[in-house]
């Protein structure tokens, strides 16, 4: 079930206008972003042409400029009474299991600057609830929220020019399923041979905002 | 069963790419929306070729694109102002031609504007990626540029030509419509403020209204930068958020850089204004070296 703790996000919405048809909406709260992604299929789908969720804040593009001011009653609807909408609005996250194996380039040392054993960090990091948030940086690259809070560090000083597929890192408690083909500055823990982002498929990704991922570890731990 | 046929590229020129509506509906996936960086033109050019208003055209960077057809088609150029020359012979109307099967079809360099786009009728059968043929030029995702010897499989043409042998439209009357409208050495672009506006103080505020600025050669389809003034305000501190096409973003640098089709997704620097919708397209189509005044739209 999705959480309704949001009631406290009515005094704090904040929405800017962005050219003649965006609203750029300020929320720290994935089931509100999730709730303004809902509104995607409202009105059959003719409300909005496009929304793109970031980490505090989801930008909603009306399908025509005519539409914002009902766009925007829409959204302010979410942040007063979003709870009542809930099970009308929100599609059933999909929880993702990701069988990975843990033991990436960066392992021994991430481990060592949170000060826990490679095996209690494996272990932290598994156990995690992780969610997706958003996807951005490159296409794919879905940023997934919740991290144990022990795994905050910070991003490695030199990027990695090109990181492959399926490679599992972490950095400031998030982590992220590298899509391949992108630099990196997170650290690698771990491998997995799920396929998360997929050009040849349509979408491209079992994934959405809002969905579960569990790391679970296979083969042999450190 | 019979081959289908293919337009070859005989030369890109500097850069032609494959190019339709883009990606827009994978945009929260982290895609950029890419796609004709002058839609006008798409539309007109695919207009005059009879195909829906989306099919896939060759963008070319100062037009220089050559080819050849394998089979008779009509062909409709938009976008920046070129000539054409058909097995060498100039013909006098470029926004639609006859071209025979085999001939060497030569669009000259653009004399005004930036990008030209040809439709041919029957469209471009190039695959998809993300439901768009279109090449991100940010990304990789789609087709490759075009090179010397590239071969685009054509769509059905709708209708056989009605005059063979005919190599331009002069006699077509009101089905050719004149082209889009190109900017010159100066252009006026309408803008909007926001989202981030309220991070510049008056004196920035003041300086991007005064400024002429100059689209500087360091300008492509991700975006085009802007010489002429440093803003000083909207230090990167924010989070990164969703932009819009057309979007005015400062960097630390203070130089602005407004976004076009094979933009980023999301940003971390702060947008001061947003290019009004409607002369976007117009605005894509300036120069490096065009001196641009940017004016507020009001709501």
């Amino acid at each position: 079930m999705p959480s309704s703790a949001t009631n406290n996000d009515a005094v704090q919405v904040r929405i800017f206008v962005t050219g003649s048809r965006g609203l750029l909406v300020e929320t720290e709260s994935v089931d509100t972003i999730e709730r303004i992604l809902a509104l995607r299929s409202t009105l059959g789908g003719a409300l909005i042409d496009y929304a793109v969720p970031a980490a505090r804040s989801v930008l909603v593009v009306a399908s025509s400029e005519e539409l914002v001011p009902a766009l925007r009653l829409a959204i302010k609807g979410i942040f007063e009474n979003g709870a009542e909408n809930e099970s009308r609005l929100l599609r059933e996250p999909v929880v993702h299991v990701i069988p990975t194996r843990y033991g990436g380039e960066d392992l021994v040392e991430a481990a060592r600057l949170c000060g826990m054993s490679e095996r209690e960090f494996v272990r932290a990091h598994a156990e995690s609830e992780h969610r997706i948030a958003f996807f951005g940086f490159a296409p794919g690259f879905a940023y997934i929220d919740g991290s144990d809070r022990r795994l905050d560090l910070p991003r490695r000083e030199s990027p990695r020019k090109n990181i492959a597929a399926g490679i599992v890192a972490v950095a400031a408690c998030q982590s992220v399923i590298y899509p391949g083909n992108t630099p990196g500055g997170w650290h690698l823990i771990g491998k997995t041979d799920f396929v998360s982002w997929n050009l040849t498929e349509n979408p491209p990704t079992p994934f959405e905002v809002g969905d579960t991922v569990v790391f679970q570890p296979i083969g042999q731990l450190p | 069963m019979s081959m289908p046929s293919a337009i070859e590229i005989v030369d890109p020129g500097i850069s032609s790419t494959l190019q339709d509506e883009g990606r827009l509906s994978s945009i929260h996936y982290g895609v950029s929306p890419s796609g004709a960086i002058d839609r006008r033109a798409l539309h007109l050019a695919n207009e005059h070729a009879e195909n829906a208003p989306d099919a896939t055209v060759i963008e070319s960077l100062l037009g220089r694109l050559s080819f050849r057809l394998q089979e008779d088609r009509w062909c409709a150029l938009a976008g920046a102002r070129a000539s054409v020359r058909i097995d060498g012979q100039l013909i006098s109307n470029s926004t639609l031609f006859h071209a025979a099967a085999g001939a060497l079809v030569e669009v000259g360099e653009a004399t005004r504007g930036l990008y030209t786009v040809l439709a041919v009728s029957g469209g471009l059968g190039a695959p998809h990626v993300l439901g768009s043929a279109s090449t991100d030029t940010l990304s990789g995702i789609g087709p490759e540029r075009l090179t010397a010897g590239s071969a685009i499989e054509l769509g059905d043409a709708k209708r056989l030509p009605r005059v063979t042998g005919m190599h331009d439209a002069a006699s077509l009357g009101g089905r050719v419509r004149s082209n889009v409208s190109l900017p010159g050495d100066r252009a006026e672009i309408g803008f909007h403020w926001g989202p981030r506006d309220n991070l510049f103080d008056q004196t920035d505020r003041d300086l991007l209204l005064r400024t002429e600025w100059v689209v500087s050669n360091d300008t492509n389809r991700v975006g085009a930068r802007m010489d002429g003034a440093r803003l000083r305000g909207g230090d990167g501190t924010l989070a990164s958020e969703g932009i819009v096409s057309g979007a005015i973003q400062i960097p630390p640098s203070g130089q602005p850089i407004i976004f076009l089709a094979d933009r980023p997704v999301t940003g971390g620097y702060p947008v001061i204004g947003v290019v009004d919708e409607g002369v976007l397209g117009y605005f894509a189509q300036a120069r490096p070296g065009t001196r641009v005044r940017l004016r507020e739209v009001t709501r």
